[in-house]
């Protein structure tokens, strides 16, 4: 009894959930390599740098279930630097909301469909060091916005997968009453047999409408990959930023070897800013969630001087 | 073999902890809603805002038995952004201390008895957007991270064991400041009896204000009401009490409650004449014990101001 007491108090001092312990899973990816990239002097410098292929973060996450095959979920994710400074980086997908038979509807910082797809259509998978699709594209600073990652203060609706295919759509209000900038967001993509296929269009209102669209064919000995971005400005005296790719990957083994190429045209919206990419990856399967990987990326500007990054990394997912 | 050896070779690399994993509970809430908002100039915005009803959060707890009916526990707790940029925001009740027969004694950033025993005396149990106690009252003049509304950095709480229903809890935080004192202090006394709450709560800054809280709720059980009063007395020349009374009721209706609150506040920020009266409608719809959506309005009537209209609809989660 005296316990039972005790525990009120503290109850009411600390404010404790009232409910019973839920099922929180603890999530993340950890990966570090050793890296020289030539800096913007075209000095190569050596560098150990975290998030060389998977991006490092670390999230909770969590569902309970409302019944009538309805559900809460939620999900806390954040960016982690593991190579210095502070522990938690910027927020990654955050979100609550319900999923049941009508699809999924959250809110909170949620990932573009551009962002949650792309990876199928990237010969490395859109690995952050070795990536040759979107690799220097801005879109015109709706970038900011998060146009191909994040977007703040988003509602997305995901509709259930249906005979492989895939809708959902995004938006966000920018929260400002005198010049819209409202993101938008709208995906579809299709799954069938060796065949994928997906088209996103993204816009920030009075800023930049995106399109993008991206086939892969898995020959089974070896994949093919293709895009295409259009980032349309709306600003009069910029340039329609465009970039086209292509990239082939093959299982050899235990790992995925992979090469990429792309040209991107009037980067940022200046005229005949043209970078061209290359890599080459190899991504090792110590398990299931346990990787190495060594890669080459060439980035080509045609003003500028050229850029090489090189590095090997290991990644860990738990 | 090669198992060991990647054991020895990850032990060795992550320097994992030499000691047995303890109890560490994960807990928080993810609240985010679709609303709108009159701004400063009184345009509306419609946004989409974490923290509506309840605040977002992240924490984790964790108690150990010491033997004897002690037990030594901490919690950490972060307020969570999870509508836009870093993860984590400023801390929440973050401690550590005993508790046992002689009841908790924790040091850390905790909170106020007033900010812990509030809940009880609002009808929307001072949800975020759609309070209607403590709305507009600044109690931080010359003090202005000392928030004896919510939390208080570098304090220490202590609370007795619950006794026939009292609660009784007490705050001190030294102002680390040599030259003028800025210590802060907290008392509450609350009681819990059948249909019939009531609280009474002091807090202090040295040398800036007197705060003065007192709560009462009484269950009908067709409905709820709540009612609070609070002063706050400006230690600087110049100032006016600021004050406030609140007067809400709540009811139960299928599985969710409905609420309904005003509040009165004058002089706030201890500006003669600076009143703001504050209506709210509430409706809190319970989809299980940890999840539930809310609508509500709020409706904050400024004498000095344009008046501000927040109406919105959203969804939390408890975890």
């Amino acid at each position: 009894m005296r316990m039972k007491l005790i525990s009120v108090a503290i109850g009411a001092l600390v404010s404790a959930s009232a409910f019973a312990q839920s099922n929180v899973t603890v999530y993340g990816r950890m990966d570090i390599g050793l890296f020289s990239v030539d800096d913007d002097a075209g000095n190569g410098v050596t560098a150990v740098e975290s998030s060389g292929w998977g991006t490092s973060h670390l999230g909770f996450k969590g569902a309970e279930d409302l019944g009538n095959g309805l559900k809460a979920i939620f999900q806390i994710e954040t960016l982690l630097n593991n190579d210095g400074g502070s522990t938690f980086g910027s927020a990654r997908d955050t979100f609550v909301g319900l999923t049941g038979g009508f699809g999924t509807l959250i809110a909170g910082r949620n990932s573009t469909p551009l962002n949650n797809w792309l990876d199928a259509y990237d010969a490395s998978g859109a690995s952050n060091a070795f990536r040759t699709t979107n690799v220097n594209l801005t879109a015109f600073t709706g970038e900011a916005n998060g146009l191909e990652t994040r977007v703040d203060n988003s509602i997305v609706y995901a509709a259930p997968v249906f005979s492989g295919v895939q809708f959902a759509a995004l938006y966000s209000p920018d929260e400002n009453d005198t010049v819209s900038n409202d993101v938008y967001g709208i995906g579809l993509r299709y799954d069938g047999g060796p065949i994928s296929a997906m088209y996103t269009w993204h816009a920030v209102d009075n800023l930049v409408d995106s399109h993008v669209v991206g086939g892969a064919y898995d020959f089974g000995v070896a994949k093919v990959m293709a895009t295409y971005i259009f980032n349309a400005a709306d600003a009069s005296g910029l340039e329609d930023e465009s970039a086209w790719s292509l990239g082939v990957s093959a299982p050899i083994g235990a790992g995925v070897v992979s090469l990429g190429y792309t040209a991107q045209s009037d980067v940022e919206g200046v005229l005949d800013n043209d970078i061209d990419v290359w890599a080459l990856a190899y991504n090792h399967s110590l398990s299931k969630r346990t990787y190495a990987y060594a890669g080459y990326q060439y980035q080509d500007p045609d003003g500028g001087d050229s850029r090489d990054t090189f590095g090997v990394g290991i990644g860990h997912s738990f | 073999m090669q198992k060991k050896l990647i054991a020895l070779a990850v032990a060795g690399l992550v320097s994992v902890p030499a000691f047995a994993q303890s109890n560490v509970t994960v807990y928080g809430r993810m609240d985010i809603g679709l609303f709108n908002k009159d701004d400063a100039a009184g345009n509306s915005v419609t946004r989409v805002d974490s923290s509506g009803w309840t605040t977002s959060r992240l924490g984790f707890k964790g108690a150990e038995d010491l033997g004897n009916g002690l037990k030594g526990i901490f919690q950490i707790e972060t307020q969570l952004n999870n509508d836009g940029g870093s993860s984590f925001g400023t801390p929440r009740d973050t401690f550590v201390g005993l508790t046992g027969g002689f009841g908790t004694l924790i040091a850390g950033r905790n909170s106020t008895p007033l900010n812990n025993w509030m809940g009880e005396y609002d009808p929307s149990g001072v949800s975020n957007a759609f309070r209607t106690s403590n709305v507009n009252l600044s109690r931080n003049v010359n003090g202005a991270n000392l928030n004896l509304e919510t939390r208080v950095n570098n304090s220490i709480v202590y609370a007795a064991p619950t006794f026939s229903g009292v609660e009784f809890a007490a705050l001190y935080a030294p102002d680390e400041d040599d030259t003028i004192s800025n210590d802060a202090y907290g008392i509450g006394l609350q009681w819990k009896g059948g249909p019939i709450a009531a609280m009474f709560t002091w807090h202090a800054i040295d040398n800036a204000v007197d705060s003065y809280a007192v709560g009462f709720s009484y269950n009908f059980g067709v409905a709820k009401i709540h009612t609070n009063y609070i002063m706050n007395e400006f230690d600087a020349n110049g100032l006016e009490d600021e004050q406030a009374f609140a007067l809400g009721v709540s009811a139960p209706i299928g599985a969710g409650t409905v609420g309904l609150g005003w509040t009165s506040q004058t002089d706030v920020n201890g500006i003669a004449k600076n009143d703001i009266d504050v209506w709210a409608l509430t409706y809190k719809h319970n989809l299980s014990k940890r999840t539930y959506a809310y609508a509500g309005y709020q409706y904050q009537d400024k004498d000095n101001a344009d008046s501000i209209d927040t109406y919105g609809v959203g969804i939390a989660h408890h975890f």
